[in-house]
């Protein structure tokens, strides 16, 4: 059952931490006045001004306390400005000490004080006490935090609804004296109610400080159970409605985070839209800055190019001095690729200028061979010559064609020759 | 390696060649050029000696495709050898057998 509580306690605390949105106030507020709770700090000092309130006795109750019993019911007021202009529900982290004292001044020692205190229906004695009740449909969950010397140190989270008005804490003294001394004894009873807002602290510092006290709780509710398992009931109604309070933050918070992903999304779209277009924008400046250097570039390119040939052309041999070769190339292919046998040669005739009197030495002349070819004798002789020069170049062909092989395959012919 | 040192010996003395030659280059082309003109013109008064001479060797051969025919092979069966012999020649220098 110890664990049970002590699991279920903190759960609700770390799941409340956890799901505290950034914009829901009220759910907010609960988180950070859990963590107030949680992080208030050890109180030791025995001024008790410090406090933000102060319960003082008068002499008649202090009369009435020496004797060892004080009927009167006193109690603590939590009257918050801030708590009663809100709506909903708050979580109030409050904390009192009772301290001991004798008239003179002087602090009796620990083992002569002996702490009594009720709230409500709590009577047992002891040193140290802890209770949880509920007042007013306020929730009270009371913490026995310490005790030291002559004073005893509380510290309660309350559950607070606006409806209730404010909160009265009934602190009821039945028994409280020095057990060796008679002497009057003083009680200081002060409160610090703590309602946080929202921006005092960031979720991930709930987080933390919640995952930094989660063993502090432990502890404490370990105490409170080997102290006393009277007010278990009360603890578990408490606890029911801590986690109805926090079960609402998460159908808020819910909402909440959906809104928030949906607002994400939508800044996520715009933000990839911008992107987009200052994308599409810098390409098109880069393309556009690409080719105007392209351009330029070659330009400058294209004229150093085009001077250096003006320049390799001006050194070179003249193009009627080119065309001059082909011509001669031409006219010697065409003269050896000449098919015709029409074999007819006129020579010039001699004819001689010699001071502007023209003087023929001869007419022009033409030798005619065709008839000499078509000659039936002379076709018959060509027959043998014609056999003979085909043998005479088949024999040309295959002389260069070994020289040919001898060339490209000369080491192989080598080493065969020398093997 | 050696290989590589032959092929670098055989580039640096292409270029060595090829730097001497650029001096007298032009006076070289110059001077290819007009024995070329000269040629032409040589070429273009005995033409007409020159296309009897293919004309009887064609009525010789019988037939003037087949005389083309062996006229190319017999220029360039000599002109083969020659290249390959360069070639051949060129390749062992820069391998080294």
């Amino acid at each position: 059952m110890k664990k049970i509580f002590c699991f279920l306690l903190c759960s609700m605390l770390l799941a409340g931490s956890l799901i505290a949105p950034a914009g829901a106030t009220e759910s907010n507020d609960y988180a950070m006045a859990i963590t107030a709770y949680l992080n208030v700090p050890y109180i030791q000092s025995s001024n008790m001004s410090e406090f933000g309130y102060i319960v003082p006795f008068n002499n008649i109750e202090r009369s009435q306390l020496t004797t060892g019993y004080d009927s009167s019911v006193h109690g603590v007021y939590v009257v918050n400005e801030r708590l009663r202009s809100g709506t909903g529900g708050y979580f109030v982290s409050l904390s009192w000490q009772i301290r001991a004292g004798n008239v003179n001044g002087s602090i009796p020692a620990p083992t002569q004080i002996y702490f009594a205190d009720t709230l409500y229906n709590f009577t047992d004695m002891g040193k140290g006490r802890y209770d949880a009740s509920v007042d007013n449909g306020g929730s009270y969950i009371i913490l026995f935090q310490s005790i030291d010397n002559n004073v005893v140190t509380y510290q309660m989270l309350i559950n607070y609804n606006y409806n209730y008005g404010d909160i009265f804490i009934p602190l009821d003294l039945q028994y409280l004296q020095d057990s060796t001394n008679s002497g009057v004894l003083d009680i200081y009873v002060g409160y610090t109610p703590t309602v946080v807002s929202v921006s005092d602290a960031s979720n991930q510092d709930i987080i933390d400080s919640v995952n930094s006290s989660v063993g502090d709780i432990a502890d404490i509710l370990e105490q409170m159970m080997e102290t006393n398992s009277a007010g278990s009931s009360d603890l578990v109604t408490a606890l029911n409605k801590v986690g109805a309070n926090i079960t609402s933050t998460q159908v808020s918070t819910s909402s909440s985070i959906q809104s928030s992903v949906n607002q994400v999304q939508a800044t996520t779209q715009q933000v990839k839209d911008a992107v987009n277009v200052m994308e599409q924008n810098m390409s098109s400046n880069v393309h556009q800055g690409m080719s105007d250097y392209y351009e330029e570039h070659e330009k400058e390119e294209t004229e150093k190019g085009n001077e250096a040939v003006q320049e390799i052309i001006e050194k070179l041999p003249l193009i009627s001095e080119v065309n001059q070769i082909n011509n001669a190339f031409d006219t010697l292919l065409s003269i050896l690729s000449d098919t015709s046998t029409n074999v007819q040669l006129e020579f010039p005739p001699g004819t001689v200028s010699v001071a502007g009197t023209s003087y023929t030495f001869w007419d022009r002349q033409t030798v005619d061979l065709n008839n000499v070819f078509s000659n039936e004798y002379i076709q018959l002789l060509l027959v043998g010559f014609r056999f003979i020069f085909a043998f005479g170049f088949i024999k040309y062909l295959i002389h260069w064609i070994n020289k040919i092989i001898g060339a490209v395959f000369m080491e192989d012919r080598a080493t065969e020759v020398n093997v | 390696m050696d290989t590589a040192i032959r092929t670098a010996l055989i580039l640096v003395g292409v270029v060595a060649i090829i730097a001497a030659l650029a001096t007298v280059v032009p006076t070289i082309s110059e001077a290819l050029f007009n024995v070329i003109g000269y040629f032409n013109n040589l070429l273009n008064q005995i033409s007409s000696y020159l296309i009897f001479g293919k004309r009887l060797f064609n009525n010789l051969i019988g037939n003037g495709v087949l005389a083309n025919t062996i006229l190319i092979l017999s220029i360039s069966m000599p002109l083969t050898f020659f290249i390959t012999t360069l070639i051949v020649r060129a390749y062992r220098l820069i391998v080294g057998k």
